[in-house]
């Protein structure tokens, strides 16, 4: 019976989830990506700052009881909720992001040979410093604003590329929001928004991918440690600083 | 950047975009009441030089851009897809430079303390103490949003709803005689203030790309084979844009929504803070002086 009524009236406050060795981030910082302070902004502050408006926005409403996850795909498509759309979705990006950079007891680690041969089948190379610089080059052409870049696995075991503006979700690709309307856009570009409002139309989305690597773009991100000019050089820390560990776990691998 | 110097003293006619100095904006020095030494290096020095030396990037070569003003930059590749990223990082420069323009800083002292969580409890609230000191420039905006407080409130929380970058602008509309087909003499008058955001490099001068989503829209269903729609009924949202096709819009005032502008000096949590000194500082000489005559004629 209290079983019963645990299930039925949970709610949910959102809140900063704990990583291990928190207290020793918090005053070391990420060795070579983060000074203590850097860290502190976009993980102890922005995290915060994050749970607290989804709190807002959602105790007392329908949306009380999901997790941020469920959050976004129930907001995506509805224009009111884009508030809540937004928050939810940086909220996931900058968790997932902060995993795939914590400081990995196996220094040496790198991608699996699953991972890596996933590589070359889809950028007909392997994790390198060729790969990393074709990143930070696309990031510096595609994201002059705030934004997002992922690395995610596609329902065929692809590998492609993501850039996103501002806070969207690699999940629901009417919502990736890739393309920046702020000034012109070209006929493909054009091309690509009517088929997804076609398919949003229709019901026919279809969007399994699952982010593998993802970087946080915001300015909460790299102004502190880095300067406003210095984003590529962010962008190479963390490529070389990944937890490959953390994202080689995210990888689908068929069980035996 | 320097062997590219040498190559503008071999050719003296190239002209390079140069780096826009602004004279109440010292570096090393604080804005006081708004940005700390530290906070303008980040909001303006370095970002301006950035932007700056990335349109002398793209333009490289190009010597009728790059003698061009900025806003011409802007205004005539407005449509170009291949110029997107000329006119993005133009416009970045211009909105910046216009937005610092304004800003004159205000006596109330930085906050010591970063603004924590309770901040996203308030509200951009009616406590202020500067405002507009003309006043026809006032009653214009009285006619336009109802009073300074309306416009206040409507002017800030439209900066905080935008979650990356941009700017908000105070905008007045370019009178056009619907009658008349305007003469080069006609003297440049307004009818009415507006509030537009605008997002990334995106520019008021940039607000809406109808020519070109139609020209796109024609050749998609021809591709695709649609046929125009058979009867000529527009829809609300055909005929809304119909009715701003040809308007022109002339900026007054722009505020910065980048996490650049108010990161260093006010936190994660400090955006409304940042607003409330933005609010505090501004110089609404430089405001007013950029108001075009009232036209006599005034549509709703």
């Amino acid at each position: 019976m209290l079983l019963l009524k645990q299930l039925t009236g949970r709610r949910l406050i959102h809140t900063v989830p704990k990583l291990p060795n928190n207290s020793q981030l918090s005053t070391k910082g990420i060795p070579k990506i983060y000074s203590s302070n850097g860290f502190s902004i976009v993980w102890n502050n922005y995290q915060k700052y994050l749970c607290d408006k989804l709190t807002m926005y959602t105790s007392g409403t329908a949306n009380e009881s999901y997790f941020p996850f469920h959050l976004i795909l129930r907001t995506a498509k509805n224009p009111f909720e884009s508030h809540i759309f937004n928050t939810a979705s940086a909220l996931h990006n900058n968790h997932l992001f902060i995993e795939n950079i914590l400081p990995s007891e196996n220094e040496t680690g790198g991608p699996s040979t699953l991972l890596n041969s996933r590589f070359k089948e889809s950028f007909e190379m392997e994790w390198g410093q060729e790969l990393k610089d074709n990143i930070v080059k696309l990031i510096e052409e595609k994201i002059i604003g705030q934004g997002w870049f992922f690395i995610i696995e596609n329902s065929d075991k692809q590998l492609n590329f993501l850039t996103v503006h501002n806070n969207g979700t690699p999940y629901y690709f009417p919502r990736n929001q890739s393309i920046d309307l702020s000034n012109a856009i070209s006929f493909e570009e054009f091309n690509d928004l009517q088929t997804i409002k076609q398919a949003v139309k229709e019901d026919k989305v279809k969007d399994w991918n699952i982010p593998l690597v993802a970087i946080n773009l915001w300015d909460h991100a790299y102004l502190h440690d880095y300067g406003v000019d210095k984003r590529s050089e962010y962008i190479q820390n963390v490529l070389d600083n990944l937890n490959w560990d953390v994202i080689n776990n995210r990888l689908y691998t068929q069980m035996d | 950047m320097l062997s590219s110097r040498g190559i503008q003293a071999a050719r003296p006619s190239q002209r390079w975009f140069q780096t826009v100095a602004l004279e109440h904006l010292q570096r090393n020095e604080p804005l006081r009441g708004i940005f700390s030494a530290k906070g303008l290096e980040t909001s303006w020095f370095k970002r301006i030089e950035m932007y700056t030396s990335k349109l002398n990037d793209l333009t490289r070569n190009n010597t009728e851009l790059q003698n061009m003003p900025i806003q011409s930059v802007i205004t005539n590749n407005l449509n170009s897809f291949q110029k997107k990223d000329i006119v993005t990082f133009a416009s970045l420069i211009y909105n910046l430079t216009f937005a610092m323009k304004s800003l004159k800083g205000c006596n109330i002292p930085l906050p010591d303390k970063l603004p924590g969580s309770q901040e996203l409890l308030k509200t951009v609230g009616n406590d202020f103490s500067n405002e507009p000191i003309n006043v026809d420039f006032i009653k214009e905006i009285e006619n336009s949003f109802g009073s300074v407080i309306e416009f206040r409130t409507l002017l800030l929380n439209s900066n905080l709803a935008i979650q990356g970058d941009g700017c908000t602008w105070l905008l007045a509309r370019k009178f056009q005689n619907k009658f008349m087909n305007a003469t080069a003499t006609d003297e440049v008058t307004f009818d009415k203030l507006f509030i537009l955001n605008t997002y990334n490099g995106g520019s008021p001068f940039n607000y809406n790309r109808i020519d070109m989503i139609n020209k796109y829209k024609a050749e998609y269903n021809k591709i695709n084979k649609q046929a125009p729609p058979e009867n000529d009924i527009i829809s609300l949202e055909e005929a809304q844009l119909a009715s701003i096709e040809k308007t022109v819009y002339i900026p007054l005032l722009a505020i910065d929504a980048s996490p650049k502008s108010w990161l260093t000096d006010y936190g994660v949590f400090g955006k409304r803070e940042y607003l409330n000194r933005v609010w505090e500082s501004v110089d609404w000489n430089v405001v007013q002086s950029r108001l075009p005559k009232k036209s006599n004629i005034v549509y709703d």
